[in-house]
């Protein structure tokens, strides 16, 4: 196996496993589509100039990546496949937390939930 | 006694080769500094005169739209995206491709700074450091900026003005420490001015301060200052007031809120101050405000010089009136050097490092290469210096 | 520990082990700013050459979104500095 692999599991669902399919286009770019500047700044105007360089090409075969930019293209897509997936649950998690609620926490929650960022910097 | 020749410099060369990587802030710099081994840097209290020589010192600052400050998050992303790509370019510049062999010591900025931006740089010195089996030294920020100053400009012991984005800072050397007599209490003045561009949606490229002061140079109403507020306590200073107040004054000058007699004339109505006016007045005042503490701290410690260091240090009038100032005072005279080294660069950091590491001070653990936001100028021991 | 429920195992074959435990040397070097709510585990596997194991658990999807995405980013800048930069 020499591609990246990762198995999630939680208390709702048992086991999820995020694979890469190596004809995927998603797996072949080293520019994530959830890892990009913030809304913030693109609602601002701001144009990307700070994406992800290239992928190195084999010395030896300039058709083919090296193993190692390989590996790069292809955590990009698992780390896109996460992301989309925990980003799908915590809503789902939400709307479930929302539905005990009264209409009234319902539209506040939700209007809330539409301007939620996901603020990376304190994890690092 | 100091000194500075007792590490062998790699490889049974006379010279000495320091990477530095520096990513505190919006600037990502790559820097490598060559020291050749002196004599005179065997005894004595010779750290400013290292006859470095700058094989490379390459930036690349992350800059946001018009009206925009920079967030972590995208700031930490810019760093990581380009640092491969520019030590890439820096090592081909100086002519280097054997690093493990061509290198020293790799620097890297330990703080203070933003946590997300300093951590993303980290990673990569860290990674560095282990495949080319490259010692590491962290390195105080404000430090670099001290060190790369007094190279440059060989003042031996000036009194320092820090000013920058993040750090507004007067500093003098006593007993191996810089010690900090007077700072702000607040924002840093780079901040505020940073801001005030930022409410008048100029762009912030090259960057926001360097608009302001050109702006301030195209006052016509140079004789009548607006009346800001002058927030000197003792040794510090406040800027949060300033900003606020000069912030309504150019939010009322957009909205024309002829209420505002200071702006608009109370009979017709003619507005009477310009953007320009005010960049000018808020630069005078502050600047003002920066050259009093220095000048006190100047007396204190007995000193006739001052080097200007940090970014706003590139400012052509704060290096004036400074200049006015130690002109009044017997032999006084101000040393400040251009934006390759008063900006963040990679340079300062390699040049501060490179001290370090000739005096033995390496990373002994990876866990001492955890960055810090808050990391004062005074906690580092400067071993290079004689007490 | 125990209320640490929603688990994330990474499998990044480097297929090198200097390589492999090369960043997990940089990775774990950083600690954890809330372990409350977010762990993470870096280990070199021994049945898979040269592979770096990365296990994280979270209270919650959020937490665990956060500290992954963050994590993985940082790899990948690893593996970029080793795909450019590596002399051996």
């Amino acid at each position: 196996m020499s591609s990246p692999y990762a198995v999630y599991s939680s208390p709702q669902i048992p086991q999820k496993t995020f694979e890469v399919d190596p004809q995927n286009p998603r797996y072949q770019t080293t520019n994530g589509k959830t890892t990009g500047p913030s809304d913030y700044v693109l609602n601002a105007g701001q144009i990307d100039r700070d994406k992800p360089s290239d992928p190195k090409m084999d010395p030896s075969n300039s058709e083919v990546p090296t193993y190692l930019s390989k590996l790069r293209m292809e955590l990009t897509g698992v780390q896109d496949d996460i992301n989309e997936f925990l980003t799908k649950q915590m809503e789902v998690a939400k709307n479930k937390r929302v539905k005990v609620d009264t209409p009234k926490q319902k539209a506040k929650e939700l209007n809330e939930f539409g301007e939620e960022e996901i603020e990376e910097d304190e994890a690092y | 006694m100091v000194d500075l020749n007792t590490i062998s410099p790699k490889n049974g060369r006379n010279y000495y080769i320091a990477l530095g990587l520096e990513g505190s802030a919006n600037k990502l710099g790559i820097g490598i500094v060559k020291h050749p081994i002196k004599s005179q840097l065997s005894s004595g209290d010779n750290s400013h005169q290292c006859d470095a020589q700058i094989l490379s010192n390459i930036r690349d600052t992350y800059i946001t739209p018009p009206g925009e400050g920079f967030l972590p998050r995208d700031t930490a992303r810019h760093h990581r995206n380009w640092c491969v790509r520019l030590i890439k370019k820096a090592l081909k510049e100086a002519g280097f491709n054997d690093p493990s062999n061509d290198i020293d010591v790799i620097c890297f900025t330990k703080g203070p700074g933003m946590g997300a931006p300093l951590h993303s740089v980290a990673i990569i010195a860290r990674t560095c450091s282990l495949l080319w089996d490259i010692p590491l030294v962290g390195v105080n920020h404000c430090i670099g900026h001290i060190e790369m100053g007094r190279e440059i400009t060989k003042a031996e012991n000036p009194v320092v003005l820090y000013v920058s984005g993040g750090n507004t800072q007067v500093i003098a050397y006593s007993e191996n420490r810089y010690r900090i007599f007077g700072e702000t209490l607040d924002v840093a003045i780079g901040n505020c001015l940073d801001r005030f561009a930022r409410t008048l949606k100029i762009p912030n490229h090259p960057s926001p301060g360097y608009n302001i002061e050109q702006l301030a140079l195209k006052c016509q109403n140079k004789d009548k200052l607006i009346e800001l507020p002058y927030t000197v306590k003792g040794m510090d200073l406040s800027m949060s007031g300033i900003l606020a107040y000069i912030d309504s004054l150019a939010k009322d000058l957009f909205r024309g809120n002829k209420q505002n007699k200071l702006l608009f004339d109370k009979k017709t109505g003619k507005q009477k101050v310009t953007i320009e006016d005010l960049c000018y007045s808020l630069q005078e005042n502050l600047f003002a405000m920066l050259i009093e503490i220095t000048e006190r701290a100047m007396a204190h410690v007995n000193s006739s010089t001052v080097l200007i260091v940090g970014g706003v240090g590139c400012n052509v009038r704060l290096q004036e009136m400074m200049a006015v100032m130690c002109h009044d005072r017997a032999n006084g005279k101000v040393f400040a050097t251009d934006d390759r080294f008063c900006i963040d660069n990679g340079a300062m950091i390699a040049q501060a490092g490179l001290l370090q590491f000739r005096m033995g001070d390496i990373v002994k653990d990876l866990k001492e290469t955890i960055v810090t936001q808050k990391f004062r100028t005074d906690e580092v021991f400067v071993s290079w210096r004689e007490k | 520990m125990s209320n640490l429920h929603h688990t994330l195992e990474v499998k990044i074959p480097f297929k090198d082990n200097r390589l492999a435990t090369t960043a997990q040397k940089v990775m774990a070097t950083d600690p954890i700013i809330r372990p409350e709510s977010f762990q993470v585990e870096y280990m070199v596997s021994e049945d898979d050459n040269g592979t770096l194991l990365a296990k994280f658990s979270a209270e919650d999807d959020r937490s665990l979104r956060v500290g992954v995405s963050s994590s993985l980013s940082s790899i990948l800048t690893i593996i970029e500095t080793m795909d450019e930069l590596d002399s051996v």
